[in-house]
């Protein structure tokens, strides 16, 4: 069978270089879809996809352009001679594209595992828990390898452990801290009476200053309780949250033995005016930072540092030192009223807790992240409208 | 410190050593040209399962799916038309010798089949013109991603690929 061959060439020639063309717009498409929405998986699979076919269709097309042109200036030994290799490029790529198509969602997850755990509060190597499966029936031993953030998922059952228990807290000590706050006032007022009678040189005046000092001893931490356990909304404005920060800074830097103490201050400027309580805020501020200088004792750093997460809407305001760090063991304790490492009659163990509701009623949230011997780092995520003007 | 230095030298030096003094590798067994072809023909099955594969997914998205996704599975669809396309093709003409193609001047060839059909000989032309089935697959492909961008744009839900639904 004799046969015109232009058809052929004609198709082969025209098709190739409308394959090429239109790859690499498919291509752009893909990128775009994928920049529009970054991390996005489906996006990501579709640019891969349309990266493989890209490279197949331009090197197929290159190739069989090539090929006509050697025919027709009568090349025919170098087609021949490049067919092979274009030959097995193709199959290579033919494969590529299969590959892609076929797993790439289990890369694309197992590398989001991997930034995840790079990124994670344990800064640990991912953790792969490998063992030792016996099936006891046949006696045939099977290899199971699982890999998974450990650390990241006994994190969170920790975070919601916690949740769970501070909102039983919560209430408990609401219910308590107000049936103690009226006969606490009486017993002060009546010790506060009883001393305008009494002469300052006296046993009994000098029993009855103790009195008066752990009665008020008791109702600062009647209202520190209260204060962790209130629902309601504080009066608030609007108002630059550096100078809050930089207020409590100053006042730690000099009412503190800080001379060794590097204090770094690191902000985000674009962070608009937020909507808080100051006079809470400061006191969550002056807690973390407090904390942070008895972490780092007489030397080291401290560190406040803050950034605007504007697709989250969310400001992040870091208080880093590089003290002593807490232990694991209490890591998912450091939130509890009445939890402290410090030794007896120095800390109430409430600070905390009471910045916790301080910063819950603020609809934000408290984050730790530490390491044994390297440092703590607290992280107060308070929510932020960029339309807010500052009131101050 | 010291050992790996050693390791590493040692294995330089024998690599270069094996680059600039070749010997036939008499390990091996040179399989020809066959087994080029063998390997191709089962990328083009690697590559139509995938894509079978890639329909099945879509289609078993949520049923109000952006019209960008019917076209991306036309395309796969005509991939793999294209697909069994090339491999009847090499299968005919290089894998097994069915075919054969003498260029007779510039525009004219001359195809002879061991069977001597002509359907067959038809069959094989049309099918070398593959470009009219992998074009296609090209425009489905450029039409459903514009469309998925066009409607990226109103926020329309796009499907993800669950855990259960991989391979």
């Amino acid at each position: 069978m004799i046969i015109y061959s232009l058809p052929i060439s004609i198709v082969d020639l025209a098709g190739s270089i409308l394959v090429a063309v239109l790859s690499l717009f498919c291509l752009n498409f893909a990128r775009k879809l994928k920049n529009r929405e970054p991390g996005k998986m489906i996006w990501e699979y579709l640019f891969w996809i349309c990266l493989t076919l890209a490279l197949f269709a331009v090197f197929r097309s290159s190739g069989h352009i090539l090929k006509h042109i050697l025919l027709l200036s009568g090349n025919e030994l170098i087609s021949d001679s490049i067919n092979s290799f274009t030959g097995a490029v193709n199959s290579f790529m033919l494969i590529f594209i299969a590959v892609v198509t076929f797993f790439f969602t289990r890369v694309f997850k197992f590398n989001q595992h991997m930034i995840k755990d790079k990124k994670g509060t344990n800064a640990s190597i991912l953790p792969v828990d490998a063992s030792l499966d016996k099936n006891f029936s046949d006696y045939r031993n099977a290899i199971n390898f699982s890999v998974k953030n450990k650390e990241q998922k006994k994190l969170m059952e920790n975070q919601m452990a916690q949740a769970d228990k501070l909102a039983s807290i919560g209430q408990l000590s609401a219910g308590v801290a107000h049936e103690m706050n009226n006969p606490l006032g009486i017993i002060l007022g009546y010790t506060q009476l009883l001393l305008r009678d009494e002469d300052s040189e006296t046993e009994k005046y000098k029993d009855l200053k103790t009195i008066e000092k752990h009665v008020k001893s008791c109702k600062s931490i009647v209202e520190d309780l209260l204060s962790f356990s209130r629902s309601s909304k504080p009066e608030r404005e609007v108002i630059n949250i550096h100078d809050t920060i930089d207020d409590v800074l100053n006042f730690v830097v000099q009412h503190s033995d800080l001379d060794k103490v590097e204090n770094i201050r690191d902000y985000d400027i674009t962070i608009p005016p937020i909507l808080i309580n100051e006079r809470k805020i400061k006191q969550v501020f002056m807690n973390l930072i407090m904390n942070a200088k008895h972490a780092v004792d007489k030397a080291g750093t401290i560190k406040v540092a803050t950034k605007l997460n504007r697709s989250k809407n969310r400001a992040y305001i870091k208080v880093i030192d590089t003290g002593y760090g807490i232990e694991k063991k209490n890591l998912s304790r450091i939130f509890d009223p009445f939890f402290t490492t410090k030794p007896t009659g120095e800390g109430t163990g409430l600070g905390l807790s009471v910045s916790y509701g301080i910063i819950k009623n603020h609809d934000g949230e408290i984050l730790v992240e530490s390491r044994r011997g390297k440092g703590s780092t607290f992280t107060v995520v308070l929510p932020v409208n960029t339309r807010h003007k500052v009131t101050n | 410190m010291t050992n790996r230095i050693y390791i590493i030298v040692f294995f330089l030096t024998a690599l270069l050593w094996t680059i600039l003094s070749p010997d036939p590798a008499l390990a091996t067994c040179d399989y020809g040209r066959p087994e080029s072809v063998h390997t191709h023909q089962l990328a083009h099955i690697f590559f139509i399962i995938s894509m079978g594969i890639l329909i099945y997914r879509l289609r078993n998205k949520k049923s109000h799916q952006p019209s960008g996704w019917k076209f991306i599975q036309y395309s796969a669809l005509f991939f793999i038309l294209w697909n069994l396309d090339a491999f009847s093709v090499h299968f005919m003409d290089e894998q097994f010798n069915i075919i054969q193609i003498k260029t007779i001047g510039l525009w004219q060839i001359k195809i002879t089949d061991c069977f001597d059909c002509n359907l067959l000989k038809f069959f094989y032309y049309l099918a070398r013109m593959d470009y009219l089935l992998f074009m296609p697959a090209f425009i489905f492909l450029y039409y459903g991603l514009r469309s998925l961008l066009k409607e990226s744009h109103l926020d329309v839900s796009k499907p993800d690929f669950s855990e259960k639904e991989r391979v």
